[in-house]
């Protein structure tokens, strides 16, 4: 049962033509909804990191490839175990396909029948047929048996033959295989597979036989859609009731939360969600509240403002932080650009403009808006000393009453302060990615006569203020708890985050649930 | 393992108003009324909280005033609210009414109304056979056997938790019928962090290396096993 031992290397001209053709085709192909159906099937895969084709690189020479690299065909003389030839697909099973499936037409049994469908490792001699071999899983047609890395099978199902559709499903996180045959499932074929990259695979070993692959670009005979929901039914199952001690488990939540609202200066929130969950709260009332009030100013625009209220509350963080001041001064110079077309394609952000100027709004007057959602004056006593702190500051938003032309002049001045800093950052600090990225969108957007629609226009949209805040307000909490020796980012946050990366390394199993995040 | 941690933190682009929205649903469907009020105000939110379960104001009072009564250690009244309010909710979960049952025997033994226990879980507890939890039955009577009861192996039962974890439990209950699905999950905050957990299992079980947070509450990573 020993192989040949010629190498397995394919380099007939009709090959290399059909590649070129087939990938192609698939770009063109790529459009349609083809790949619509991979898409949906493996959300958490790149389309093209997927098992496409056969490849005509990876094959015995008794296979010959056709149509796209989709058919195979034997080749060879059949005289015997020792002329069995298989191909691997192009590209090995992802993990993160969690239920991976394909299909095998049976074009033509060929002479025998001795088909084997299945996975396969790379490495794995493809002078063989599935399943043999260590790291190789088969289905053979002949009699029905599977080969579980061994050269005798065990009866497992019908034995099929011409115009037969055999599917194989590949589970990569109960990590068995079951096989379909027209639509009917056979039954688990194969537990505890190994935790290697497996390939499809197909073998031949008589003449005339020839197989056709579906990669999941036509539809399916077999509900191979119902299999996955179920199987992400099972892991959410168990993921819902991964089992937690009660006590210990709401603290923690509890405790999430209520950092998270202090991080963020929601101070009346922390209150009353600490009394109702009788967690201590001593936070001080006061310094949260400043941190709101620079925030507002930052999302609802006003970031000379922001920083201005910054350097006077908190001295020293903007002046130990020159890249965040940086940054923000970045996104006051977008914010100009911004003021600078009030009337023209920025529909699509008006209406936020409008909320987060409310917001502000609320945040600096003595709480006269009513924007509670019963309906309740938000008198939340909150800003005793805004008045003094509002008059203060010129708003920008006077910019608007200037004829264009003197605006234009001040952006353009603001611009080469802008740059100067930058100069003064690199001569300082050298060079740093982040800030030249910064400056090199934010000065783009000038070359465009509608900023708003050009690729660069994102910054615009009054979403990306976010980012710059939370930096600012980071670095502020920092700065406040830097004698505590508190860590600067709320628990909650890294929690995500170590999740997401954590997701990644379990094959993105589970990642439907975490939704927008 | 310093790499691992610089790329995990920055690698990925977390909207600070999404975590918002996750606590917003938890507020909201775990009752906090006044908490979510003011988080929305505070936060900016845009959605209602009304329009996170498609509850009315009105609904969302009747929910709370369950989650309190239970809390408060009021069975009777939990019961008899739900009742009004939620005519099937117990026909249907034959299971929590044998807990809040149990609840208000333990709540009986708590105020050492001896007679009034026994007499309630002879004629109450034992109508509906069927859903009796008898182990379930016999720990909360064993409770009348210690002088102290609150110094007996049982003593979790008088736990202010335990009152908590089925307060939660109806009110996830209300919240399903509410819903009219069967599949309505806890909210999405609570699926994150047992979806962590979960993960952190796999991994270990499948044996892959990685930063375990063995702290969810300050956020701690152990790095010591990917070096």
């Amino acid at each position: 049962m020993t192989g040949i031992s010629s190498p397995t290397v394919a380099s007939s001209a009709d090959t290399c033509g059909n590649m070129s053709k087939s990938s192609e085709e698939l770009n063109l192909r790529s459009n349609s909804d083809n790949y619509a159906r991979l898409r949906a099937l493996y959300p958490f895969v790149d389309v093209n990191d997927l098992p496409l084709s056969w490849s005509p690189k990876d094959k015995a020479n008794y296979i010959s490839l056709a149509e796209n690299n989709l058919k195979a065909h034997y080749k060879g003389g059949g005289k015997g175990h020792k002329d069995a030839a298989a191909v691997r697909a192009n590209n090995f099973i992802p993990q993160s396909c969690l239920l991976y499936y394909f299909e095998i037409k049976i074009i033509s049994k060929g002479r025998d029948g001795y088909m084997g469908i299945g996975l396969a490792a790379q490495g794995v001699n493809m002078q063989r047929l599935p399943g043999w071999d260590k790291q190789s899983y088969g289905y053979h047609g002949d009699d029905g048996h599977s080969f579980c890395s061994s050269g005798t099978g065990q009866p497992y199902g019908p034995t099929f033959t011409t115009n037969d559709i055999i599917g194989c499903a590949y589970n990569l996180v109960e990590n068995n295989c079951f096989y379909t045959k027209n639509g009917l499932n056979v039954g688990i074929a194969f537990t505890d597979l190994p935790n290697v990259p497996l390939y499809p695979t197909v073998g031949l070993q008589t003449p005339g036989e020839e197989v056709e692959a579906n990669f999941g670009l036509e539809p399916f005979c077999y509900n191979i859609e119902e299999e996955m929901k179920a199987l992400r039914k099972r892991i959410t199952g168990s993921i819902l009731h991964f089992p937690v001690k009660y006590n210990e488990w709401q603290t923690t939540i509890n405790k999430c939360i209520q950092t998270w609202l202090i991080h963020n200066g929601y101070c009346s929130t922390a209150e009353v969600f600490s009394n109702a969950t009788k967690q201590e709260f001593k936070e001080n009332v006061h310094y949260m509240k400043q941190r709101l009030r620079i925030q507002k100013l930052v999302l609802s625009g006003r970031i000379g403002d922001a920083i201005e209220y910054t350097n006077r509350l908190y001295p020293d963080v903007l002046k130990n932080d020159p890249n965040l001041l940086f940054a923000l001064k970045c996104r006051q110079f977008v914010e100009m650009i911004r003021s600078l077309e009030p009337d023209r394609g920025a529909d699509r952000f008006r209406n936020y403009d409008r909320m987060a100027s409310n917001n502000s709004n609320i945040a600096v007057t003595n709480g006269i808006s009513s924007s509670d959602f019963n309906g309740n004056a938000a008198n939340d006593k909150m800003e005793i000393d805004d008045d003094m702190y509002e008059k203060d500051f010129v708003c920008e938003e006077e910019m608007t009453s200037d004829d264009s032309v003197t605006k234009l002049s001040r952006v353009l001045s603001f611009g080469k302060e802008l740059n100067a800093l930058s100069q003064q950052l690199k001569r300082q600090y050298g060079t740093n990615e982040k800030n030249k990225k910064l400056l090199q969108d934010a000065f783009s957007l000038l070359a465009y006569s509608d900023p708003v629609n050009s690729p660069v226009g994102w910054q615009l949209d009054p979403n990306e203020r976010e980012t710059v805040c939370q930096q600012l307000n980071n670095a502020i909490v920092m700065s406040e708890m830097n004698s505590v020796g508190c860590c600067s980012r709320p628990p909650l946050e890294i929690i995500i985050k170590h999740t997401k990366a954590l997701l990644r390394l379990n094959g993105q199993c589970g990642a439907w649930l975490t939704e927008n995040l | 393992m310093e790499e691992w941690n610089e790329s995990m933190i920055d690698g990925f682009q977390l909207k600070r108003c999404e975590i918002n929205k996750l606590i917003m649903d938890y507020l909201v469907s775990e009752g906090f009324k006044e908490a979510a009020e003011k988080f929305k105000y505070e936060a900016g939110l845009e959605a209602s909280a009304d329009g996170l379960f498609n509850e009315t104001p009105s609904m969302l009072d009747q929910r709370i005033e369950v989650r309190t009564a239970i809390e408060e250690g009021r069975v009777y009244d939990a019961i008899s609210l739900i009742n009004r309010h939620y005519a099937e909710l117990l026909d249907q979960n034959r299971h929590l009414y044998f807990k809040l049952q149990q609840q208000q025997l333990i709540e009986l033994i708590r105020e050492q109304k001896v007679e009034e226990a026994l007499k309630f879980s002879q004629e109450q507890l034992s109508v509906d056979e069927e859903f009796l939890d008898l182990p379930e039955l016999e720990r909360t009577l064993a409770l009348l056997a210690f002088d102290k009861p609150e110094n007996s192996p049982f003593a979790d039962l008088l736990q202010v938790s335990h009152r908590q974890q089925l307060a939660s439990e109806v009110n996830e209950a209300i919240l399903k019928e509410q819903s009219g699905s069967a599949e309505v999950e806890k909210p999405h905050l609570v699926t994150l962090l047992k979806l962590l957990l979960w993960t952190q299992s796999e991994l270990e079980r499948k044996k892959i290396k990685f930063p375990k947070m063995t702290d969810l509450t300050n956020a701690v990573i152990d790095y010591s096993n990917i070096e």
